[in-house]
């Protein structure tokens, strides 16, 4: 099984024995497309929630979740995917320091259903939230999403 | 930032946090940075791997501009600090809990008080660092949200490699200020010109 590391700001979308990996997420949220039909998946890892007054010319798209989202959903509506066949999960959104003030990790979560809602596709599982950190990987022929984390 | 002004700021806050170290443990202590360098936030040059254990005592910056400053030991690291501030015999300490905890937070607010105070008297710039905030968790996780809370307004973050030497064993730790890039202009065109 080929093992791909997606690191922050990033995402990609793969077919066959590949497991999709993201390690140490925090705040990040991290979002997952599975096709149960055609046994593909995406998995995004996203920095923050939306691109609100970012430049789209000067800016990495895909350190936004809703960049994310619709970036990766159009590309495997380009393979082949049916919207109907589509199943995400989503990871993340943790305030590793509770601090005071602006929680990103909730904004996070927050921005993710919300783009998934607008996109119609339907989120089946979810960890989010609390002060720990994350470790995770998604296969993308089972659509299995395994989290690690370290207490 | 010009070498020979990062040298000047890292040795000066150097002698400030020996001094505050030395009178919390009661023993001598050299703090020691190593050259300050610039790097992207999105490629930080840290050899830590993002799933390894680490403590991170995260303060945020304000005044006339506003950043961050982290302080990130591995574990090992800070457990014998814990040993070491609490005046027990290195290996004590296993597990952080809220005394250990607030030690290292107060070595993070001495380390980045020394950084911050020096930077601020060259520069005449208001720097103002806020309360600690600590956390105990995978590297990749606690430097990402750091990240994300100054990525609307930083592009490149300052690390230093800071060895902490006690009589019985150095340990070491990485040291990350954040500032905008206007800001780290500011700030040093002001101490430039000092």
């Amino acid at each position: 099984m080929e093992e791909k590391d997606v690191p922050i700001g990033q995402w990609v979308a793969a077919e066959g024995p590949v497991t999709l990996a993201a390690q140490g997420v925090g705040s990040c949220l991290v979002l997952t497309l599975y096709d149960r039909k055609r046994r593909s998946g995406a998995l995004a890892h996203a920095m923050l929630p939306t691109a609100n007054g970012a430049s789209k010319e000067t800016e990495n798209n895909s350190r936004y979740v809703d960049r994310a989202v619709r970036e990766m959903l159009q590309r495997m509506l380009d393979q082949g995917s049916q919207r109907g066949d589509l199943q995400a999960k989503i990871a993340g959104g943790a305030n590793m320091f509770d601090a005071p003030g602006r929680d990103i990790g909730k904004e996070n979560v927050s921005s993710a259903k919300e783009a998934l809602r607008r996109e119609n596709v339907s989120l089946v599982a979810e960890c989010v939230g609390g002060a720990n950190g994350r470790s995770i990987e998604f296969c993308v022929t089972s659509g299995v999403m395994t989290i690690k984390t370290k207490l | 930032m010009d070498d020979k002004i990062a040298l000047e700021i890292t040795s000066k806050a150097a002698l400030h946090a020996s001094d505050s170290l030395s009178k919390l443990t009661g023993n001598p202590v050299e703090v020691k940075f190593s050259q300050m360098r610039t790097s992207s936030l999105d490629d930080i040059p840290v050899r830590i791997r993002p799933e390894e254990m680490v403590t991170a005592t995260y303060l945020r910056v304000t005044g006339d501009i506003s950043g961050a400053a982290l302080l990130v030991f591995p574990v090992e690291g800070a457990l014998l600090l814990s040993d070491t501030l609490l005046k027990r015999e290195a290996g004590t300490t296993t597990v952080l809990k809220e005394l250990e905890t607030s030690a290292l937070k107060e070595v993070g607010n001495i380390v980045t008080g020394a950084y911050l105070t020096v930077l601020s008297d060259l520069s005449s710039v208001r720097l103002v660092e806020n309360a600690p905030h600590f956390s105990a968790d995978m590297f990749g996780a606690v430097l990402s949200q750091v990240l994300a809370e100054c990525a609307a307004r930083a592009q490149e973050a300052l690390i230093a490699e800071v060895e902490f030497a006690f009589v019985q064993s150095p340990i070491r730790a990485h040291f990350l200020v954040l500032f905008s890039e206007e800001d780290s202009e500011l700030v040093f065109k002001a101490t430039a010109r000092a």
